[in-house]
């Protein structure tokens, strides 16, 4: 008998902790992003801006033959700088950590890595980029 | 479309689009899908499994900017028209919803938590669209053309960046 009130006991402990949790889960995924609250907290003057990483908020701005790549989030204003060859698009990791240029001319995509500027692969389209 | 290691340069995966080169290319955060425009139709596929999901007839030119996966990579938002935005669910291949907002849209960007689809408008007007029906919850005047949209990393605000130089960020009250 006493041993059953134990298992009871028991049960109802477990039903307990387990509602505590559930009620954290909730409070942990609160969402993040409320629209009724947002309001201007930061404006700055920059040049035209080319592409934006996603989620991390870099970007590229064009300079004097070349694309700067800066950094918002992070409050620098430099952080590598990519010489210009003929046309080209650019697409950006989402991190902001890497952009890929194609360039038309000579057909190839190279990488940078744009935390302090270095080229990290390169690579030669033989026809296209389909 | 090549996709490379980036660091070393190894080619990881080469895709091939149903209908040739695509202007605009996207894949879904889970890599399972690739949508890519060419001339005013956007092709949604599955390169895994070799399969074309959908073919979606667009009567305005996509680009990196103006259109997004959600974050579940169920679903996809695209400008169908200049001022017009469809979500289309990828697994049901179908239509959920088509809002017109009245103005030239530029950017579309999906918060990471997928409740909300953010528009960025040529008149400077966010538009915060709920995902789930398509309603406008809010809309924010910025006071210059949208060019593209991003996220801070916790989520809690977003940059707007003008497409003439500069950018604003908004977010919760500072107390």
């Amino acid at each position: 008998m006493i041993s059953m009130m134990k298992r009871l006991f028991l049960f109802a402990s477990l039903l307990s902790m387990l509602s505590s949790a559930e009620l954290l889960a909730e409070k942990t995924i609160r969402p993040t992003f409320v629209p009724s609250t947002l309001e201007t907290i930061e404006e700055k003057q920059t040049p035209p801006i080319h592409t934006v990483a996603p989620h991390g908020a870099s970007y590229l701005t064009s300079e004097q033959g070349f694309y700067v790549v800066n950094d918002i989030l992070r409050k620098t204003s430099r952080r590598t700088s990519l010489a210009i060859n003929g046309q080209h698009m650019y697409v950006m990791s989402g991190d902001g950590s890497t952009v890929a240029v194609s360039y038309t001319t000579d057909r190839s995509v190279k990488c940078e890595n744009v935390n302090g500027g270095g080229r990290m692969a390169g690579l030669q389209f033989a026809s296209g980029y389909g | 479309m090549r996709i490379v290691h980036a660091r070393t340069g190894a080619l990881i995966e080469t895709v091939t689009a149903p209908r040739g080169v695509a202007v605009l290319a996207h894949r879904s955060p889970n890599g399972k899908y690739v949508a890519g425009q060419l001339g005013e139709t956007i092709d949604i596929w599955e390169p895994a499994a070799g399969k074309e999901i959908a073919s979606l007839a667009m009567s305005v030119s996509n680009d990196v900017q103006s259109a997004d996966f959600d974050p579940s990579s169920r679903r996809i938002a695209v400008r169908q028209t200049r001022s017009t935005i469809l979500l289309f669910d990828i697994e049901k291949a179908t239509e959920l919803w088509s809002v017109d907002l009245g103005e030239p849209i530029r950017c579309l960007l999906f918060h990471r938590q997928g409740r909300y689809l953010l528009a960025g408008a040529e008149s400077g007007n966010l538009f915060v669209i709920d995902a789930a029906s398509g309603k406008t919850e809010r809309t924010i005047a910025v006071g210059f053309p949208i060019g593209a949209i991003s996220f801070a990393p916790d989520g809690t605000q977003v940059i707007l960046f003008n497409m003439r130089g500069g950018y604003k960020t908004l977010g919760p009250a500072r107390r």
